[in-house]
């Protein structure tokens, strides 16, 4: 009788560790995530709640089978499907409030957005699972030597998949620059290149002039462009730019198909054009967009 | 009045000209203002109305597009 609860404690010491790693990973996870995050606090809570349970299914993964209790594995499978959930619903309410953002995220910054939701909810299981294996493997003679193999072992599969799935952002394949902007007659133009003509009225040419700011977006290599062309990926640019700054009144985007560049010009709330450019810059990659090889590769850095 | 760029048409949703025999069939709204500006007037008050985007031609007209 004694030998068993001994048994248990050890067990729910592992489980109780491991839930705590796993939950970890997701909230450092979160905090990374927190300018693409719709909601906060509620989304934050349900997020980091979602991480728990997450956290607790791999934990409860190894004493099951020592347990010789099968089934309860089956709660992995279980748990993808889970995640799935929390992709769809992530999507589903990111597609429900673009109607009313100054600029939509658009699909595919949508897509990113869920995909990623989903991938760190596999944080927390992986963490906690592989913290569970380590502490089932190591000897339990010293309870302190066990726990902190299970965090070394947490940590160190935390840092993997997170360098793994790290994504790149937009100042890794290009230069971000403000430019002069110029309004002839009804024309707005950066660089010489004209940006577009909406702009008949007298006050919208002043506004442009005294309060527009442009940004041109220049690929480092020139397959970059393909990238930063793509209207998905330009959408998120341009949502995450006047999500920042604001938007006054204009927003225009135009793709200059001799440079690869891509210019954005708007009348910003806040006239802040570093902001601007490190706002720009930040703007990830979207994964369904990604077409060089390069940065795949998680080494790559910005050159 | 923004340039959604997920937009990729443009409707016209009205067409203001000074010149009568510019003014043909067609789906967009045809005005004929009688000065430049009442032309300029009728552009801001459609395109205010209507939460749309003025465009100047070379010509002289205006279009309101949304």
């Amino acid at each position: 009788m004694l030998v068993m609860e001994i048994v248990s404690q050890i067990y729910i010491i592992q489980i109780v560790t491991s839930i705590i790693l796993g939950t970890t990973a997701r909230f450092l996870t979160l905090i990374v995530d927190y300018r693409q995050y719709p909601s906060y606090p509620n989304g934050y809570l349900t997020h980091l709640v979602t991480g728990f349970v997450a956290a607790s299914i791999g934990s409860f993964a190894i004493p099951a089978v020592i347990t010789k209790d099968f089934q309860a594995v089956t709660f992995l499978a279980l748990a993808i499907e889970q995640f799935r959930e929390v992709r769809r619903i992530e999507s589903e309410s990111l597609s429900a409030i673009d109607d009313v953002e100054d600029v939509p995220r658009g699909n595919a910054y949508i897509d990113g957005i869920s995909k990623t939701f989903e991938a760190r909810n596999y944080f927390s299981l992986l963490v906690a699972l592989s913290s569970s294996i380590v502490m089932t493997v190591v000897p339990r003679q010293l309870l302190w030597v066990n726990i902190v193999s299970g965090i070394i072992a947490g940590a160190v599969v935390f840092y993997f998949i997170k360098h793994f799935s790290e994504g790149k952002n937009v100042e890794n394949i290009a230069n971000i620059k403000i430019r002069k902007l110029t309004v002839e007659d009804s024309e707005l133009y950066v660089d010489d290149i004209f940006v577009s003509n909406h702009i008949g009225m007298e006050k919208a040419r002043r506004i442009l002039s005294e309060e527009g700011v442009a940004v041109v977006i220049t690929p480092k290599e020139k397959h970059f462009r393909m990238i930063l062309q793509n209207n998905g990926q330009s959408q998120a640019i341009l949502f995450e730019c006047c999500k920042v700054v604001g938007v006054k009144k204009y927003h225009f985007i135009k793709k200059d198909y001799d440079t690869g560049s891509l210019i954005i010009v708007l009348v910003p709330i806040i006239k802040n054009s570093s902001l601007m450019i490190k706002t720009i810059g930040k703007t990830p990659l979207l994964e369904s967009v990604k077409k060089s090889y390069e940065i795949m590769d998680p080494s790559f850095k910005a050159k | 009045m923004v340039d959604n760029f997920s937009k990729t048409s443009y409707e016209i949703l009205a067409y203001i000209t000074l010149e009568k025999d510019r003014a043909q069939n067609g789906n967009p709204l045809i005005l004929v203002a009688k000065t430049p500006e009442e032309q300029m007037q009728l552009c801001q008050d459609i395109a205010r109305a209507l939460k749309a985007n003025v465009v100047q031609l070379h010509c002289g007209d205006y279009m309101v597009v949304g």
